[in-house]
């Protein structure tokens, strides 16, 4: 499967349940600041 | 951690800890399994039915792709999902608008990604690229964001949609250039790119799967990619950073979530051992 995803021009990224949820946590909090400041 | 057995064991891991009480794992998984995809076909879908086969191989089971676009950035889709029934037969595939970009522009979302949405594994990520119509005269993003100052009010930037992460990503090089670019949002990534190429409109940032045979073929013209370092399928193009923008970085991303199970999330024995071979 990983080799499909290269393909697909796109990175595999099997981490974690608990990677993955601080990866969401850390964008969310990422782009909640750009939203703010851009005044959305 | 790539190939198949760390992407099965991340698979088990994240199943094993969030979507089945102790009485359905005993069984689990004993009819077909969904995976909602909150978007139009097309995009997101190539990688949920690449894990539908894995998951339906290993699982024995069917495992069917449901897309319910709608809403704004795929909420509707992911609403749905996050108020199923935790039994661990409705999953979701999913793009980070619905999930991390949603809660930073919507103020009456209503659904909790953090709360309602638990996280399996992540399949995927892509940086973006920034492209712009061959008309535009610009060969760099200095260039871009210089040509946007000077023609103020003429120049725009396309998204999928509201509170995408390529409209936040537009906005994030405002913010950090003082480029004078109008934001114009569509409805999914196809109608902007069309428009895109047909020059009515200038300057897009999305995934390198989407946009990667339109660079190559000539017909939009890339400047940057959005990631630390330059992308093995475009080593010619330069990151933001290295254009000169620090830490302008952006990664478009699959993942696989569930709702979370409402009992004792961490007791299941009994996802096949298949999952781990």
């Amino acid at each position: 499967m990983g080799a499909t995803v290269l393909r697909l021009g796109m990175e595999p990224k099997f981490g974690t349940p608990q990677d993955f949820a601080k990866f969401m946590a850390d964008e969310t909090k990422r782009w909640t600041a750009v939203a703010r400041a851009a005044n959305l | 951690m790539t190939g198949r057995r760390s992407f099965l064991a991340a698979m088990a891991a994240g199943l094993c800890v969030t979507v089945a009480p102790p009485s359905i794992a005993q069984t689990y998984p004993n009819r077909p399994i969904k995976i909602i995809v909150p978007f139009a076909p097309g995009g997101a879908d190539v990688i949920a039915r690449l894990v539908a086969d894995r998951l339906s191989a290993v699982l024995g089971q069917p495992v069917v792709i449901e897309n319910r676009p709608g809403g704004a950035g795929g909420t509707v889709g992911t609403k749905a999902v996050a108020t199923a029934d935790p039994d661990g037969y409705t999953l979701m595939l999913t793009s980070p608008g619905p999930i991390t970009v949603a809660p930073a522009v919507y103020k009456n979302l209503d659904y909790d990604p953090v709360k309602r949405l638990a996280p399996i594994a992540m399949i995927a990520t892509s940086p973006f690229v920034l492209v712009i119509h061959p008309d535009v005269p610009a060969r760099s993003v200095r260039e871009f964001v210089a040509y946007s100052k000077a023609n103020a009010g003429k120049v725009n930037f396309v998204s999928p949609g509201f509170g995408t992460s390529s409209h936040l990503l537009g906005e994030l090089l405002k913010l950090r250039t003082g480029a004078e670019i109008l934001h114009v949002p569509y409805r999914g990534a196809t109608p902007a790119i069309a428009d895109l190429l047909a020059g009515q409109v200038h300057m897009f940032f999305d995934n390198i799967r989407n946009l990667q045979p339109f660079v190559q073929s000539g017909k939009l013209r890339a400047l940057a990619v959005t990631s630390e370092v330059r992308h093995p399928e475009m080593p010619e193009l330069p990151t933001m950073i290295e254009s000169g923008i620090d830490e302008f970085l952006g990664y478009y991303w699959n993942g696989l979530l569930a709702p979370p199970a409402r009992h004792n999330r961490s007791s299941i024995a009994s996802i096949p051992s298949s999952m781990m071979a």
